[in-house]
């Protein structure tokens, strides 16, 4: 069976700082992976480039046996792969309704906003009560519980969360991470990085640990969690 | 009295037409980040399609300018289509957008006078009819301008407050990647956003044409003026754009009644320096951080 997601031999970089060299990596259907790794060795960029915001110099990614290098944004979206980025400040002038209804835009299946939206507020209770408030109104776990909102009216099969922790108290985390377990069974398949290892490896299969812009290991993620090695990885202590 | 009041609607007038040209040039602005240059250019050549249509083509008026506006409707997508969508993905677009948008004003400007000759034309009023009030009178044009501009930009903001197109137009000028990466496309937008700026300086063309004489560079004074009134009125809100618009005519009016035609854009323009100074964040505090 081919799998979901396949990234071979990818390179990037920015201008002549090169990122990625070489990452292999692939998902199958059903599986939720996890990227760990120091920050600033390429764990965005490859990201990036699965969603075609940056393209790569060399390799190729391929969903469900179709490459995806020359698709744009949108395309790659249609697929069924949302990437909900690093981040973002969303769209400060808009309502958090306004935000979900634009996620639900590229939605291959018309007329389902209705019920997504609902679903979404379901899954994140705080969002219900602010719906008519402006995204920039929000407190960090709120803009990041928006971000993933507008991500899930997309209707994704596989999702992206990049660093969806980031920045925020255990409490919230705690929160977002019981949140992504919530809809684990709603996608297919999940590409999660997150400085908060407990959590990646909680929900995840496999990881991958990505440093100097390479797959330097990879592992089922029962077996590593607690692991000092990973840890002395993920802290990039080599 | 009367003079007050003809300061008034002269003040009206301009302002209306600088928030014509204003808003359409700080839509422009906010989403793909650049000044459009061949703004004055698309006025002229609103005015010159609709006096062609009025009169060499003897149509009426009204059917003439709604004419000249589908035509410039589909000069927009050119436009776009071979101004912005070449140059804009670069990593230096904006600039590279800017230089053909200035290219395209020469060869607009060249093409006009080849085309429409230098005589000196006004395109027909919308009605001859005058409204005469405590000594001073107002034209039918007049009129109209004064009422037109706000009725089209209140159109304006409700689209793009309460349409799903509107919506994600303001969603890619505040978040650029995220907006992609929840299916809007940038080059859609681009053409709603370019056809909407076209289509109203095409009617502040129409406005102007039916107000003074017309020439290939007619357009020129109004951006100017336009591109003071987003420094003063900021592009963030077409509100702001709406009352820096209506401050600029009332400045101009005022100061060309008490000091003439040649002295009042010295003012204007010396008034824009000192609060700009004074407030270099413009004078209407802007919307969005
Ligand atoms: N837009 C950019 N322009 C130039 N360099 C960048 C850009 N974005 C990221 N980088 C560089 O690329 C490297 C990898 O960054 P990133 O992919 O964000 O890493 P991670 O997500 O693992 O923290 C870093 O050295 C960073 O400085
Ligand atoms: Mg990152």
């Amino acid at each position: 069976m081919t799998p979901m997601l396949e990234i071979e031999k990818l390179h990037a970089g920015y201008g002549k700082s090169l990122v990625l060299r070489g990452i292999n990596l692939h998902v199958a259907q059903g599986e939720a992976i996890g990227l760990l790794g120091p920050n600033g060795h390429g764990k965005t960029t490859l990201l990036r480039c699965v969603s075609a915001l940056h393209r790569p110099s060399r390799g190729d990614i391929r969903f469900e046996g179709t490459s995806l290098v020359t698709c744009s944004t949108r395309a790659v979206l249609q697929h069924g792969i949302v990437h909900v980025p690093q981040g973002s400040r969303l769209f400060p002038g808009l309502t958090v309704t306004d935000c979900l209804r634009l996620g639900a835009a590229a939605n291959p299946r018309r007329g389902v906003a209705r019920t997504l939206l609902s679903e979404v507020f379901d899954l994140f209770p705080k969002l219900a009560q602010r719906r008519t408030q402006l995204a920039g109104t929000l407190s960090g776990g709120e803009r990041q519980m928006l971000s993933i909102g507008a991500g899930l009216m997309a209707g994704p099969r596989l999702l992206i969360l990049d660093e969806p922790t980031l920045g925020l108290s255990p409490k919230v985390r705690h929160e977002l991470a019981a949140a992504v377990q919530a809809m684990r069974s709603r996608i297919e398949a999940l590409i999660i990085v997150d400085g908060d290892m407990d959590l990646v490896l909680g929900v995840t299969d496999r990881f991958f640990v990505i440093e100097s812009g390479q797959v330097v290991r990879t592992g089922e993620s029962a077996a590593g969690a607690g692991s000092d090695q990973i840890m002395a990885l993920f802290l990039g202590e080599t | 009295m009367g003079s007050a009041i003809a300061v008034l609607v002269s003040a009206l007038v301009l302002g209306s037409l600088y928030a014509l040209m204003a808003s359409g040039l700080s839509l422009i602005w906010s989403t793909l980040g650049v000044f459009n240059f061949g703004h004055g250019v698309l006025l002229a050549l609103g005015a010159y399609f609709a006096w062609t249509f009025a009169d060499q083509a003897g149509m009426p008026v009204v059917v003439a300018s709604v004419l000249a506006i589908l035509v410039l409707a589909v000069i927009a997508a050119g436009y776009e289509f071979s101004l912005v969508r070449p140059f804009i993905r670069h990593q230096n677009g904006a600039m590279l957008v800017m230089v053909a948008t200035l290219a395209i004003t020469a060869l607009v400007q060249g093409v006009v006078q080849l085309t429409w000759g230098p005589q000196l034309r006004q395109i027909a009023p919308f009605s001859s009819a005058t409204v005469a009030f405590s000594g001073a009178t107002a034209s039918g044009n007049q009129l109209v301008a004064i009422v037109a501009a706000p009725v089209l930009i209140g159109a304006l903001y409700l689209v793009l407050w309460f349409t799903p197109l509107g919506i994600s137009v303001r969603a890619l000028e505040q978040n650029r990647d995220h907006a992609r990466l929840i299916g809007i496309r940038p080059a859609a937008v681009y053409v709603f956003v370019v056809g909407t700026a076209c289509v109203l300086a095409a009617i502040a063309g129409i406005l102007l044409g039916g107000i003074q004489f017309m020439s290939p560079t007619m357009g020129d004074d109004p951006l100017m003026r336009a591109f003071v009134v987003l420094a003063f009125g900021g592009t963030a809100s077409l509100g702001g754009t709406l009352a820096g618009a209506y401050i600029i005519g009332l400045l101009e009016a005022v100061t060309t009644y008490f000091f003439g035609l040649s002295w009042s854009p010295v003012i204007v323009f010396a008034v824009m320096i000192v609060v700009l100074l004074v407030r270099p964040e413009g004078l209407i505090r802007q919307r969005t951080a």
